[in-house]
């Protein structure tokens, strides 16, 4: 009846699907339900993907179980290599079901699987009229959509589930995913008690009333007839025209539990072909309603259940069949959105739940209809993907969005988990944790930027407290009560000679020679007055041999003599590493006063750098040579690691 | 941890252990620790199967919940009395209330071992303790809970006002303005939401107070389940000759009747050809399917393997299974049979897959499990048929007369199936007759539970016959 139908999918085409639209990124999104927060990798490791079992069924109609994939690429690829007629999605396991065989069985048990519903047209074929079998009509497809309307209000509102994805499943059904995570981790008890709360037609082949309701309706069944009611009429007796035919409308009367009613109506409709199925089923519900009036007085429980008995008709003419068996084992298996059914070529498109009516199975993508739409579109100036030049971009659309609405839920739920633990740690929120971690980074920076030394002066200590500096040596000199150091290596010992002894020796001498040529002593030139001369020139000398009156050469000589009588290990000790690297300290720290007030002498600033970076290398060399000596000697320069072993800047 | 009502005697006895066991319900948290002989070990244990074994029989004969309690109550008071509080002055409540807890911890032990085992202790433990929470007077319920700390979310009477609606709808039994409701998830009362007996809305249910045991059952289970799998862990390390064979005896104890699928079989040789010839000493159940069959050329899954398995059990090798399934599948092609049928044959034959050697199923799984659904043909025709249809097909098969007709749909009616179908075995192979004489060699002993067994006995009897007619 339809062109489309039946152009079955050729190995070419689905390898060209695969390559070209098959939504590899989405599809892993979806069924790993992002479990990448990092509070929750540390919780519990992110195996939703890659524990998930994925059957393929080839070309050859081999069917390969239990694979798993680690990601995206990996599926992809086998996909390409395999080209799968269909995919089936199952449970996510305890370990990786390509594992399976290296474990015990008993460790191989499914923790969690979407709650999945299967709706097949064959199943209502004891009740349409119009097809058979795998083929499907319009008309007929009516059924999945009521079937659609039934159930998605009542996962919904009964059952608080919010992320249903509905997929035309190629040929002649629906399926139903429910992607909840709560939904996800039910057990095989509570999805076969959910089945058979949704599940109203019971019975085989042998049972021909299979509707059996109680007087007063559960409030799902009253909201369920209320969506069958506007159908009813439209489906059941215009499109299937049940009360047509003579073996049609014998099925409709059997549910009838009384033999009156059933002789009285088949005698009323045999032979006389005129009347519609509408004006049969109005004479069906008069009688049902007359015969519970006549016998209400008599027999109650007889009234109602011919009361009862026109709504039964209803649910069993319209209710949805659920395929029972693939709802309650957590491990079953179902066929992945995206496939393409390899009789029809039809690709499996999710259906919108509110505007299930106007989907039309018929006008669904097919393989070659999408490889002729992708041929025949013109190239535009933007760059588009491969799905969004043909009819199929709607489609994949819905998914992708489907899939960030499951991904946003899972996210969210994972950081209120993460605030119910009892652990006080997790109990705060990431986001207050990774403040409080940078706030924290932060001080503890400054506070190693607070106790870096210079890496040129260091943090002043006694030593380098101890150090002279020229100016202030010279203005020191007209300072009377300042220390006073002495040029040329003077010691205690030469001030002595010079200043003390010398004088008084020459004072004397002199006194001794005057005695000598002249006999006669001269009142004038008494003992006292040579010895103030002399004591004069030993003034004089002292001011001379001063380092306040000396140049800046000599007062560095002096800061590099005590230097190297402070560090040196014995007294002849003047070039071991430690002397070497307080040695050239002494001149940074000269070099350095010296650049601070002539910031434009780049050739000495120069120098120091170089005096600085040797100072590093002789430093790192005493690390190796002893670490002992090399703290007490950085120590006392008020130098610290850091400034010696890393990159210094000046 | 004390009782404040003193309902008890004055002597100090019954007031120590009225301390030590409050209250007649138990949830087996604490077990008993105190010496006790092996004799005693092993009486309490079995006199607990005992009680186990007539719920579980009782539940097999679909009795009602009440024909069941008051069946256990008398059972009960045989092996296991434990009577309320208030019998305090008439019955050795101590005794009682220790006999049932240590009896229970024993059967624990012996039934943690397999998934089977503790699939059925739970079972049938929940049901013996859901009789005796209804049997218990209201207080002493109350009681009981408070102790175990067993609360639920209340409904408040405004949102119960809110909701009078739907709540009374989706509990038509109930006076309305009495009830208490819960809140609770759905998931956990499943057996409420499965009879639609419960109002849920956004995963919650509603549940009212009438229903409280089914959540107080399901408490116990949780905690009876999670302590079997302990005990299953930490049973490896019972290294005690004495009670070890005691243990492994009373686990044989359980289904007391497993069908022994044994190759020796009564008829001389099944093949693919001499099944059809068989099929009158089939149950209605497989002649019911050979005739679908027969008629439409295939069956659908659930039907195959009832009908595989049993062919199975009466000798039909794999190889026989195989040319028997593709000569009765005659609308389809050589290579579909072999793509998707002949697999499954082999697995009921534990030839693939998990290779597990299934056993052919017995009443009682066909009864309860895997019921069928449109177009399946599987199943018990005494359970599964509407009444016009198993009147047709009775009277097809043999049954003539209008009172054996009547006879066998009035067992139906009491659902009592196993019997309708041992009734039917009796009526066809014309024992009725035979019984009201009195001969006892022609007396069908025991009622079917097996439909291996009712083909046995069906060709035992027929050879009887044919020995008698030949002397």
């Amino acid at each position: 009846m339809d062109s489309k139908e039946d152009e079955a999918a050729t190995p070419e085409l689905l390898s060209f699907f695969y390559s070209r639209f098959f939504p590899f990124k989405t599809y892993v999104n979806w069924l790993n339900y992002e479990t990448d927060s990092n509070i929750i990798l540390l919780l519990e490791s992110n195996n939703a993907f890659k524990n998930r079992e994925l059957s393929f069924t080839l070309a050859s109609d081999a069917y390969i179980r239990y694979n798993s994939y680690n990601g995206e690429e990996d599926l992809k690829a086998e996909i390409m290599k395999m080209c799968p007629t269909k995919i089936d999605i199952g449970a996510i396991y305890t370990i990786k079901p390509k594992d399976k065989k290296s474990m015990r069985l008993s460790a191989f048990r499914p923790v969690e699987k979407e709650l999945i519903f299967d709706i097949d047209m064959t199943d209502y074929d004891e009740i349409r009229t119009c097809c058979s079998g795998a083929s499907i009509c319009h008309k007929c497809w009516k059924f999945m959509t009521v079937a659609i309307k039934i159930i998605d209000v009542a996962l919904r509102e009964d059952f608080g589930f919010k992320h249903l994805l509905w997929v035309y499943s190629g040929r002649r059904g629906v399926h139903c995913w429910v992607c909840d995570e709560n939904a996800r981790k039910l057990s095989n008890e509570s999805r076969a008690a959910i089945v058979s709360y949704l599940a109203v037609i019971k019975g085989g082949a042998q049972v021909r009333k299979k509707v059996q309701l109680n007087r007063t309706l559960h409030p799902f069944l009253r909201r369920s007839l209320r969506i069958i009611e506007n159908y009813f009429e439209d489906i059941v007796l215009k499109d299937q025209d049940v009360l047509g035919s003579e073996e049609n409308w014998s099925k409709v009367l059997n549910c009838i539990q009384d033999d009156e009613i059933i002789k009285k109506l088949s005698n009323k409709w045999n032979g006389s072909n005129s009347k519609s199925s509408v004006q049969k089923w109005e004479e069906l519900v008069n009688e049902l309603e007359h015969a519970a009036s006549v016998s209400g007085r008599k027999l109650s429980k007889k009234a109602e259940q011919l009361q009862i008995c026109k709504l039964e008709i209803m649910f069993q003419y319209t209710y949805p069949r659920l395929d029972e068996a693939v709802s309650k084992n957590m491990n079953h298996l179902l066929k992945g959105p995206f496939c393409v059914h390899p009789k029809t070529g039809r690709v499996c498109v999710p259906i919108q739940p509110d505007d299930c009516e106007n989907f039309d199975p018929f006008e669904v993508p097919t393989v070659s209809s999408l490889y002729q739409e992708l041929n025949l579109y013109i190239e535009g100036e933007r760059k588009v993907q491969d799905y969004e030049k043909t009819s199929l971009k709607p489609y994949i659309k819905y998914f992708d969005n489907f899939v960030k609405g499951t991904s946003k839920e899972a996210r969210e739920k994972n950081r209120e988990r993460t605030f119910h633990t009892t652990s006080p740690v997790l109990k705060r929120r990431p986001q207050e944790i990774k403040k409080k971690n940078i706030a924290k980074k932060l001080s503890i920076l400054e506070a190693e930027k607070a106790s870096m030394p210079d890496p040129v002066v260091g943090i002043p200590t006694e030593f380098t407290k101890s150090l002279l500096r020229p100016l202030e040596i010279y203005k020191a000199a007209t300072d009377p009560n300042a220390t006073r150091y002495m040029n040329f290596f003077l010691d205690k010992k030469d001030e002595e000679l010079l200043f003390e002894t010398t004088p008084k020796k020459v004072a004397a001498e002199i006194e001794k020679s005057h005695k000598v040529e002249d006999e006669k002593v001269d009142d004038k030139f008494n003992n006292s007055t040579a010895l103030i001369e002399e004591e004069k020139k030993a003034e004089i000398l002292k001011s001379l041999v001063s380092l306040h009156n000396s140049n800046a050469k000599s007062i560095m000589m002096y800061n590099v003599k005590k230097t190297v009588e402070e560090f040196g290990r014995n007294e002849n000790d003047t070039g071991s590493a430690e002397v070497q690297a307080a040695v050239l300290t002494v001149r940074i720290l000269n070099l350095h006063e010296h650049i601070k007030n002539n910031h434009k002498d780049k050739h000495n600033y120069r120098g120091l750098r170089k005096l600085v970076h040797k100072r590093q290398k002789i430093l790192k060399y005493l690390k190796r040579e002893s670490l002992e000596r090399y703290y007490t000697t950085i120590k006392k320069l008020g130098l610290d690691e850091r400034v010696i072993e890393g990159e210094i800047v000046i | 941890m004390f009782s404040k009502r003193t309902l008890v005697s004055e002597t100090g006895e019954v007031k120590n252990h009225n301390q030590k066991y409050p209250y007649r319900l138990n949830f087996y948290n604490i077990p008993p620790i105190e010496e006790i002989t092996t004799e005693e070990f092993e009486v309490f244990a079995l006199d607990r199967l005992q009680v186990l074994k007539a719920i579980e029989s009782a539940s097999l004969r679909s009795k009602t919940e009440l024909q069941v309690a008051d069946h256990i109550r008398d059972i009960s008071n045989q092996y296991l009395p434990l009577h309320s509080t208030e019998g305090a002055k008439n019955y050795p409540l101590e005794e009682e209330r220790r006999k049932d807890h240590i009896s229970h911890f024993i059967l624990r032990l012996a039934y943690c071992r397999t998934e089977e085992l503790r699939k059925w202790f739970i079972k049938q433990e929940c049901a013996l303790f859901r009789i005796r929470f209804i049997e218990e007077n209201k207080e002493e319920r109350q009681a009981f809970l408070n102790n175990e700390r067993l609360y639920w979310n209340d409904l408040t009477q405004n949102e119960k006002e809110s909701m009078k609606n739907e709540l009374s709808q989706a509990n038509p039994h109930i006076k309305f303005n009495d009830e208490t409701f819960f809140i609770v998830n759905f998931e956990q009362v499943p057996d409420l939401v499965a009879r639609r007996a419960v109002y849920i809305k956004a995963g919650k249910a509603y549940v009212p107070i009438s229903e409280q045991v089914t959540l107080v059952v399901v408490e116990f289970r949780k905690r009876l389940s999670a302590a079997l799998d302990l005990a299953s862990r930490a049973f490896p390390s019972i290294d005690d000759e004495r009670i070890l064979p005691l243990l492994n005896n009373i686990n044989q104890q359980y289904l007391g009747k497993a069908y022994v699928f044994n190759n020796d079989t009564i008829v001389d040789k099944v093949t693919a050809d001499n099944v059809d010839q068989m099929v009158g000493h089939f149950p209605l159940c497989m002649m019911h399917m050979h005739r679908k069959l027969r008629e439409l050329h295939h069956l659908k899954h659930y039907a195959r393997m009832q009908y595989s398995l049993f062919l199975k059990g009466i000798g039909l090798t794999v190889e026989e299974a195989l040319i028997f399934w593709r000569k009765s599948f005659s609308s389809i092609t050589d290579e579909k049979f072999q793509k998707e049928y002949a697999y499954n044959i082999r697995h009921n034959y534990g030839m693939e897959g998990k290779r597990q050697d299934y056993l052919p199923l017995n009443c009682n799984s066909i009864i309860m499990h895997k019921q069928p659904g449109p177009g399946e043909q599987h199943g018990c025709p005494f359970k599964h048929f509407s009444e016009d249809n198993l009147k047709v097909f009775l009277t097809q098969t043999g049954v003539k007369k209008d009172e054996h007709l009547k006879a066998i749909l009035d067992i139906v009616k009491g659902k009592h199936y196993q019997v309708a179908c041992t009734k039917y075995f009796e009526i066809t192979k014309c024992l009725e007759d035979s019984i009201s004489r009195g001969d006892g060699e022609r007396h069908l002993m025991e009622t079917i539970t097996h439909p291996n067994s009712y083909f046995k006995q069906s060709v035992t009897l027929s050879k009887i016959n044919n020995s008698q007619n030949s002397k």
